[in-house]
C-alpha cells in the first residue's frame, strides 16, 4: 500500500480498504464453479439463476447504490431479450454480437427514458418507471410481425459462440457462457460502485440536496447510472433470449419487475453480492415449492418477503452479518 | 470598497399570492462577514436558496463576480465559488467523517465522474479532506460514521464539506442552530478561523454570535430589506428594535 504523506492510515482505513477484494468474496464464484462440476442436472436452472444474479446486480445498481426505486426495470430485460432474440431471426446468430447490440439498445432506452423520467421523484418515479413497462409490454403484444405478439419470438437460431462453441442440450455451454458474461459484468459493476462517480450515487441516495450544494450535476449523474443499468438489465435479458432460444411476453411483465426487486431484497440491497444470494434463494425456492406445492408458491413467498423486510433489513446478507458480529461478541 | 461579489437586484419570489422574497437589492462584498437577521418566517432561508439557484426566482437577477447567474443552476454556482452550509444538517449519515468531505473535494477537484479508480485511491483527493479536517480540529472523528457524533460535531462537519470546496462566497445559514451550549464555542472558534478574503453571509438567531461576527446586518422582514448598516447602526434602529429586537435585549445589546 502506497502511504499517504499527511493522511494517517487508521483515518481513512475505510476509504482505503473498502474496494480491495476480501478473500470471502472468492465463495460465490466458487460455489458457481462446483455447481457446474457437482450438479451437471441442475445447470438448466444454475443458468436461469446466473442471468437473474445480473439482473438483479443490475437492479441493485439503482436501488442499492442511486437510490432509484424501479417497478419497470423488466423493460429493459424484455428489450434486451427480443432485441436478440430478433437479431437472431435476421440472420446475425451470433451471441456475442446478440450481446453488444442489447447492451447499446438498452443503454439507449435506459439513458433517453432516463433523462424524461429523472426529473420526478419519489412516488412519481415509480410510477412513471411502471408506465414505461406497461406501454413496452403493450408494444411487444401488439407488434406481432416483429415480436410473435402472444406465442413469442418463434424461429430464433443462435449460432455457435464466435463461430466455434455451439450451445449443447444439456446447458453446459449455457452456464459457462453466463458465467462468463456475469463475471464481466460483475468486474465492472464493483468497479463502478468504489469509484468517485459510485460513490457520488451513494451521496445522493444519502442526501440529493447535499449532493447539488457541492457542486454535482445530480440528474445527468442519475440518468447515466440509470443508462448503466439498462444496459446491464439488457444484456441480461439477451442471454436469457440466447440460452433458452425463445422469448416469450413473460419478461416484459410487472411480475418480472418485482420479482427481481424481490431477490434483491432478499439477498440484501446495496451489497453487491445481495444480488447473488437473493437470485438464488428465490429461484431454488421457486423451483422446490412449485414442485412440492404449486398452489401455495405464493403464500410462502409473501410470508418469506414479510419475515425478511420486517426482520431483517439487510436481507440475508444482513442477517449472516448480524450473526457474524454475534458470533465475535460472544 | 473591495469588490462586490455576490449581488441580487429587485429580486422577487412568490408562491402563488404570499410574496416571500419582496425587490432584495443586496451586495456582498469580498472578505466580507455580512449578517442576515429578521424574525421567523422573513425569507432568509428563501433567499439563501434564491442566490444558491436551489429556487428559481419569480422576477430580479443574481450576478456572481458582475456576471448574471440568474439562469444557472445550483451545480453550476458551486463550481463558479459559491458553497453553502444547511439550517438543518444535510450529512451523508452513513459514509464516514472523512468521506463526507471527500466526496465534496472530488467534485471540487474534478474526479467525480471517474469510474474505474476507487475513491481510496485518489491521493490527493484523501488528503485535501483530511487537511480540512484538521483545519476545523476534528481529524480526530476522520473514521466516524457521521451519524455517531454528537449534533455540535455534525454541525463542523457541515462547515468542512463548505470549506473544502474552496469558496470565495459561504453562505452560512444558522450553523449555530440546535447546538447545546456545551458545544456552540466549537462553532465559533471555528467561524472565527474562517480565511479573511472569504466572502461571508450568515444567517443567525443569536444575537450575541451576530454582534461578534459580523461587521454588516441586513435586516429582513415580511421578505423586504428593512434595515442595512453596522452592527452599531442596527442596534439603534427604531424600526429594528420595534420589529425584531425588542427594547430590553437592544438595552444591553
Amino acid at each position: 500500500m502506497k502511504a499517504h504523506t499527511s493522511v494517517p492510515p487508521e483515518a481513512a482505513a475505510e476509504l482505503l480498504r473498502r474496494h480491495r477484494f476480501r478473500p470471502i468474496e472468492a465463495l460465490p464464484w466458487i460455489v458457481i464453479a462446483l455447481v457446474y462440476f457437482l450438479l451437471p442436472k441442475s445447470l438448466a436452472l444454475g443458468t436461469q439463476i446466473l442471468i437473474m444474479v445480473m439482473f438483479a446486480l443490475s437492479l441493485d445498481l439503482l436501488q442499492g447504490y442511486a437510490g432509484i426505486t424501479s417497478l419497470g426495470h423488466a423493460v429493459f430485460f424484455g428489450t434486451g431479450a427480443y432485441a436478440a432474440g430478433i437479431l437472431t431471426i435476421h440472420g446475425v446468430g451470433e451471441p456475442l454480437v446478440g450481446l453488444l447490440f442489447s447492451l447499446v439498445l438498452c443503454g439507449a432506452l435506459g439513458l433517453l427514458s432516463g433523462a424524461i423520467i429523472l426529473r420526478t421523484h419519489g412516488l412519481a418515479l415509480l410510477m412513471l418507471t411502471l408506465g414505461i413497462l406497461l406501454m413496452g409490454a403493450e408494444f411487444a403484444n401488439r407488434a406481432a410481425w416483429l415480436t410473435g405478439g402472444a406465442d413469442g419470438l418463434q424461429g430464433m437460431v443462435v449460432g455457435p459462440i464466435m463461430g466455434l462453441i455451439e450451445f449443447d442440450f444439456r446447458s453446459r455451454v449455457a452456464y459457462v457462457y453466463a458465467l462468463a458474461v456475469l463475471l464481466v459484468v460483475f468486474v465492472l459493476v464493483r468497479y463502478m460502485v468504489y469509484s468517485p462517480y459510485g460513490r457520488s450515487l451513494f451521496g445522493m441516495q444519502q442526501n440529493i440536496n447535499r449532493m447539488s450544494s457541492i457542486g454535482a450535476p445530480v440528474r445527468s449523474r442519475l440518468v447515466v447510472a440509470y443508462g448503466v443499468s439498462a444496459a446491464i438489465a439488457g444484456v441480461a435479458g439477451a442471454v436469457n433470449a440466447q440460452v433458452n432460444a425463445f422469448v416469450g411476453p413473460n419478461v416484459l411483465t410487472l411480475e418480472l419487475s418485482a420479482g427481481v426487486l424481490t431477490m434483491l431484497i432478499f439477498g440484501g440491497v446495496g451489497r453487491l453480492y445481495g444480488a447473488f444470494v437473493g437470485a438464488a434463494f428465490y429461484m431454488i425456492m421457486h423451483d422446490y415449492l412449485a414442485r412440492v406445492d404449486p398452489t401455495y408458491w405464493y403464500l410462502w413467498l409473501g410470508v418469506l418477503l414479510i419475515a425478511v423486510v420486517m426482520y431483517s433489513k439487510g436481507g440475508i446478507l444482513g442477517l449472516a452479518d448480524k450473526l457474524l458480529a454475534w458470533g465475535a461478541r460472544k | 470598497m473591495s469588490e462586490v461579489v455576490l449581488e441580487t437586484r429587485d429580486l422577487n419570489r412568490s408562491f402563488g399570492a404570499l410574496v416571500v422574497t419582496d425587490k432584495v437589492n443586496f451586495t456582498l462584498r469580498a472578505g466580507a462577514r455580512h449578517a442576515l437577521i429578521g424574525p421567523n418566517g422573513a425569507g432568509k432561508t428563501t433567499f439563501v436558496n434564491l442566490l444558491t439557484g436551489k429556487l428559481a426566482p419569480s422576477s430580479g437577477q443574481v450576478l456572481m463576480f458582475g456576471e448574471d447567474i440568474t439562469g444557472l443552476s445550483e451545480y453550476q454556482r458551486v463550481k463558479k465559488g459559491m458553497a453553502r452550509t444547511f439550517q438543518i444538517n444535510a450529512l451523508f449519515m452513513d459514509m464516514t467523517v472523512l468521506e463526507n468531505v471527500a466526496l465534496a473535494v472530488s467534485e471540487h477537484q474534478g474526479t467525480a465522474w471517474k469510474l474505474f479508480k476507487p475513491l481510496g485511491k485518489m491521493d490527493s483527493v484523501i488528503e485535501a479532506a483530511y487537511a480540512q479536517l484538521c483545519m476545523l480540529g476534528i481529524e480526530a472523528y476522520a473514521a466516524r460514521a457521521v451519524r455517531e457524533l454528537s449534533y455540535g460535531l455534525q454541525r463542523l462537519v457541515e462547515i468542512a464539506i463548505a470549506l473544502s470546496l474552496n469558496p470565495r462566497i459561504l453562505l452560512l445559514d444558522e450553523p449555530a442552530a440546535g447546538v447545546p451550549a456545551s458545544e456552540s464555542g466549537i462553532i465559533l472558534s471555528a467561524l472565527d478561523r474562517l480565511d479573511p478574503s472569504i466572502a461571508i453571509m450568515i444567517i443567525e438567531h443569536d444575537m450575541a454570535l451576530v454582534f461578534r461576527f459580523a461587521d454588516e446586518i441586513t435586516v429582513l422582514e415580511r421578505g423586504r430589506v428593512v434595515a442595512h448598516g453596522t452592527p452599531q447602526e442596527i442596534s439603534t434602529n427604531e424600526h429594528v428594535r420595534s420589529i425584531y429586537f425588542g427594547e430590553r435585549q437592544v438595552a444591553h445589546g
